[in-house]
């Protein structure tokens, strides 16, 4: 399975906005909510004055928003991508609250919570995410860092590369920048409503539960494999073809 | 007939149900990740974006009909799949609830809805009566303003059509802004284009990015200039503001509006007076060499640094720079063409290059965005409905307007972008019949009787041309809405009726392309197949079937396109080049320094595309906040206005209202504000009076000039 990532070389980035635009086009985040942004920060070491940083969901391999998620909507895949089940989700924003990038947003029309995910719903396309893809700057690199003969994972092995992580939330982001970049620890603590912590703690009693009811019913159906409970057992239901039932 | 099953079946068809859910749980969030259908596919079209010379091509995926999001075609080497915020916001517009969808007739009671072909009937009716009215005199009574919103075959459908409606008055779209580097460009070297590919700036030494805010204005080129710099290619820029595109030179002199002539004169003075120039060159290669001396020799040091307000040091090293460099290239910004001005500045920034041979060459010449059109037009149009002579220009026109001179007008565009705009729209109202094609509700419809609704890119196919002379092609990838048309077919259907025996017979672009490349020589090779198969669009000429593109240097054979070959420093017909400050500047002759010390700049901002479309996209307002003014936080200070209020923005010709953005990016005693906002859009982000109500309606020898105006920030109390 390819374990996808991304690197963005900042120091390329003049914020023309296309990466924004893109990305709403491509994934129908309405526009004014955003998967994706660029960061303006004075910097002397610039012509202009400011520094641009890219940024998105920075598809975290420790994801606080994972644990946030009451619903088990949230989860880190396989492929490297941090995914949204949209049928779980119900939207109480936890993950919002979590994430120290505020790389999540709440969509106004589905009531859902929607991130970037690499453009998962165009991948087999054959076309690289929106914001790699139509970047004037060619800023993004994106690819399978589980190939070594691939852009992302050359670039990885031969440039060193910077994390931007929150100081009192780390999340271990897998999105890394490609040498320097403007600011690195502006994202902020996690936080998490504590009603909300509370669903968390209920939502895991629930599916403690649910799991000791299941193991009842399979111990319940092994019993009755070896040791049958009574001799008619074998009897059979009659169903009629109506589908009205009768009771045994 | 009855089913049965026996309890132990039962209970391992259970167990099982529940064994497999407990097997799939781990899986369903795959399932129903956030993803759109996964595996269906979609169409795939051909495009490109009709704003900017940059000429962006891209792919549109398409699904049940309509476009639903675009790539960039990675294969365009000028762009390598890159595009602008602006060229997307295409996907928006085209659905855009606040687009018109049909003709529309102004009657005593309002606005009334009539049919397409009863818009078609009544404008042929329009320009008969009117020939009727003026026979041989028709050409001073009709016009049109350019630019069409649309492809090349609908510009040469409107000039055929307006040739035989007996039409000469075509007003170019540059007018108002480039018009002016163009037509020097063409007057003096025989080509309005860049003399040059932008892929040769790896090859120069020295890049001077004279006033060409290409991060800004033409995003996706800041690659040429990453490149550049990744050669070693050293990169001066020179504009009074920072902006995006200072993240990527190395260095930049902040002078003053308008007065980069001065600049560049100086430098002629210098090398004639110390006699650094190439003399054998310039011997053999050009005329009037005196008259240049004579123009250059008031530009001592002092009197640069005097009127630029650069110091003399940056002076004397950017100079340094441009001696040593044996390969300079420039890049002419539209900012230059901007002041009244514009003309004596490059004609002075061409002479510069041609007096150290820097014109001809790998690494040399110039280049401009501001431009690109391939050569050709007229002689198609000549072909097919005879010689006919040259038009007015807007100017006249406007003249001709008060005069109630004119009978029927085609207003493509907006007329906002004309300088006094309100004036003009007094003037426009003594216009018996005004044809307004646009999309939305704008302030063109106060003077327009009849309202013809366009298409946009995506719904029509046709090709286009970029700053590199590279013609691009689109197919034709969704439906117009209502009885919205393309130019071309508005402008055919006019001309079948006018002259149904004589008007060329095609049904799509692609025909009339193809009619086109038949008739040209120089155009054979650029078949609509090829441009199909071509992302990067091809450059022209190329005369044969299968030719070769040819890139880089324009001159191939070294010698200027001239009736001579040679390069004449004396325009006759313009006279010699002498450098003034703007009009209306606060150190021109006509300013007026104590009431209005300011010096006034406006322009593009990179995400909206001048005073029309791209105001009423969401995608774009998303990046705005309303009027604003960018003032040096001192200027501020000065003026009694603070940062993030509301202030005037006042010139002798009015004033706007406008957000005040303090800013150590623009230099002391300047302002500058966005050229693009109006009155009618439906986001507060991006709706202001336009800018043109306030500036005067001043024009240099080509187009009309307003940059470097006097004015003023007034606080909205007291
Ligand atoms: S850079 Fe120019 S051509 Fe490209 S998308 Fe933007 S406006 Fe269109």
């Amino acid at each position: 399975m390819p374990r996808y990532r991304m690197l963005i070389d900042s120091n390329k980035c003049y914020n023309c906005g296309a990466c924004i635009v893109g990305c709403q086009q491509r994934n129908s985040v309405p526009y004014g909510y955003r998967r994706n942004w660029v960061r303006v920060d004075a910097d002397p070491d610039y012509g202009f004055g400011k520094g641009f940083q890219p940024g998105g969901c920075m598809q975290c391999d420790a994801p606080l928003c994972v644990e946030a998620c009451p619903t088990q909507a949230t989860w880190k895949g396989d492929d490297g991508v941090v995914l949204i089940d949209v049928q779980r989700c119900i939207g109480c924003g936890a993950c919002i609250a979590a994430c120290p990038y505020d790389a999540r947003y709440r969509h106004p029309e589905r009531g859902t919570v929607d991130k970037c995910d690499y453009c998962a719903s165009s991948r087999h396309l054959g076309i690289a995410p929106a914001c790699v893809q139509l970047c004037p700057a060619q800023v993004r690199t994106f690819g399978d860092a589980s190939d070594p003969s691939s852009e992302v994972a050359q670039i990885a092995a031969q440039q060193t590369l910077t994390y931007v992580e929150s100081p009192q939330s780390p999340t271990k982001p897998s999105l890394a920048f490609v040498g320097a970049t403007t600011v690195t620890n502006w994202p902020r603590a996690a936080a998490l409503p504590s009603p909300i912590a509370a669903m968390r703690v209920v939502a895991t009693g629930v599916r403690y539960l649910g799991a000791l009811s299941l193991f009842g019913v399979i111990a319940m159906f092994f019993k009755q494999i070896l040791i049958p409970s009574d001799d008619k057992s074998g009897a059979e239901i009659h169903t009629p073809a109506s589908g009205k039932g009768e009771k045994p | 007939m009855s089913s049965k099953v026996s309890r132990r079946t039962f209970m391992k068809a259970g167990a099982a149900a529940v064994g497999a859910l407990t097997c799939l749980r781990p899986l369903s969030p795959a399932l129903g990740a956030n993803s759109a259908t996964p595996g269906i596919d979609y169409e795939r079209v051909h495009g490109y974006c009709p704003f900017c010379q940059t000429r962006c091509t891209f792919t549109a995926f398409k699904k049940n009909g309509k476009a639903e999001f675009l790539v960039g075609k990675d294969g365009n080497r000028w762009t390598a799949g890159g595009m602008c915020p602006k060229g997307m916001s295409f996907l928006e517009l085209a659905d855009s609830p606040h687009r018109l969808t049909r003709p529309m007739l102004k009657t005593a009671s309002g606005w009334q809805n009539i049919s397409y072909d009863e818009a078609i009937a009544l404008t042929v009716e329009k320009l008969q009566e009117a020939r009727r009215r003026h026979g041989n005199e028709i050409a001073r009574h009709l016009a049109l303003t350019a630019p069409l919103w649309d492809c090349r075959e609908s510009e040469l459908a409107a000039l055929i059509t307006m040739r035989f409606a007996g039409c000469i008055n075509i007003m170019p779209p540059g007018e108002v802004c480039i018009s002016t580097a163009s037509s020097t460009l063409n007057t003096l070297l025989g080509s309005g284009n860049s003399t040059t590919t932008v892929d040769e700036v790896e090859n120069a030494e020295l890049l001077v990015l004279w006033g060409a805010n290409i991060s800004e204005t033409y995003p996706p080129y800041t690659r040429w200039l990453e490149k550049a710099k990744a050669k070693g290619v050293r990169i001066i820029l020179l504009d009074c503001r920072r902006t995006r595109t200072s993240n990527f030179v190395d260095r930049q002199l902040r002078i003053a509006p308008g007065t980069d002539g001065a600049l560049a004169l100086g430098f002629v003075n210098q090398i004639i007076q110390d006699g650094s120039y190439d003399k054998a060159y310039v011997a053999e290669n050009t005329n009037n060499f005196n008259a240049l001396v004579k123009d250059a020799s008031p530009w001592t040091l002092a009197q640069v640094a005097a009127a630029t307000d650069l110091a003399e040091e940056d002076i004397i090293r950017f100079y340094r720079e441009l001696m040593n460099s044996r390969r300079t290239m420039m890049w002419l910004g539209g900012s230059l063409s901007r002041y009244s001005n514009g003309m004596a500045t490059v004609r002075a920034i061409i002479a510069m290059q041609v007096l150290c041979n820097q014109i001809m060459g790998s690494g040399k010449g110039l280049l401009t965005m501001e431009s690109g059109k391939p050569e050709g037009e007229k002689e198609f149009v000549d072909h097919i409905c005879g010689r006919a002579p040259a038009g007015v220009n807007f100017r006249r026109l406007r003249i001709a307007m008060d005069r109630n001179e004119i009978d029927v007008l085609f207003l493509n565009s907006s007329y906002r972008r004309y300088p006094d705009c309100d004036g003009l729209k007094e003037t426009l109202k003594k216009v018996n019949f005004v044809i307004h094609r646009g999309f939305f509700k704008t302030e063109e419809l106060e003077v327009a009787h009849l309202f013809v609704p366009a298409t946009f890119t995506l719904e029509s196919q046709g090709s286009h041309y970029g700053a590199e002379k590279q013609v691009v092609w689109r197919d034709k990838c969704q439906n117009a809405p209502g009885d919205c048309v393309p130019d071309w077919q508005f402008y055919r259907d006019i001309g079948r009726r006018l002259e149904p025996e004589k008007y060329p017979r095609f049904e799509t672009p692609s025909e009339l392309a193809t009619l086109f490349s038949n008739t040209l020589p120089d155009w054979k090779g650029i078949t609509v197949d090829r441009l199909r198969k071509s992302p990067s669009g091809l450059v022209g000429p190329i005369p044969a079937i299968n030719g070769p593109e040819l890139l880089g240097c324009i001159f191939r054979d070294g010698k200027f396109r001239t009736p001579d070959g040679k390069f004449d420093f004396l325009l006759k017909a313009v006279g010699p080049i002498i450098w003034t400050p703007p009009k209306g500047a606060p150190k021109d002759k006509d300013g007026d320094p104590k009431n209005f010390p300011l010096t006034f700049i406006q322009g593009k901002i990179l995400t909206q595309w001048q005073q029309t479309i791209t105001n009423f996209a969401a995608s774009l307002a998303q990046f705005s906040n309303g009027r604003y003014v960018q003032v040096h936080p001192e200027t501020a200070s000065q003026c009694g206005v603070k940062h993030g209020e509301t202030a005037y923005l006042v010139t002798a010709f009015g004033k706007v209202e406008a957000r005040i953005e303090a800013s150590e990016d623009i230099t002391p005693g300047v302002v500058f504000t966005p050229s693009h906002f109006l009155g009618t859009s439906p986001y507060p982000a991006t709706n202001s009076p336009p800018i043109n109500s306030i500036l005067p309606n001043y024009w240099d020898r080509i187009s009309a000039q307003f940059n470097g105006l006097g004015c003023m920030l007034q606080p909205m109390k007291g």
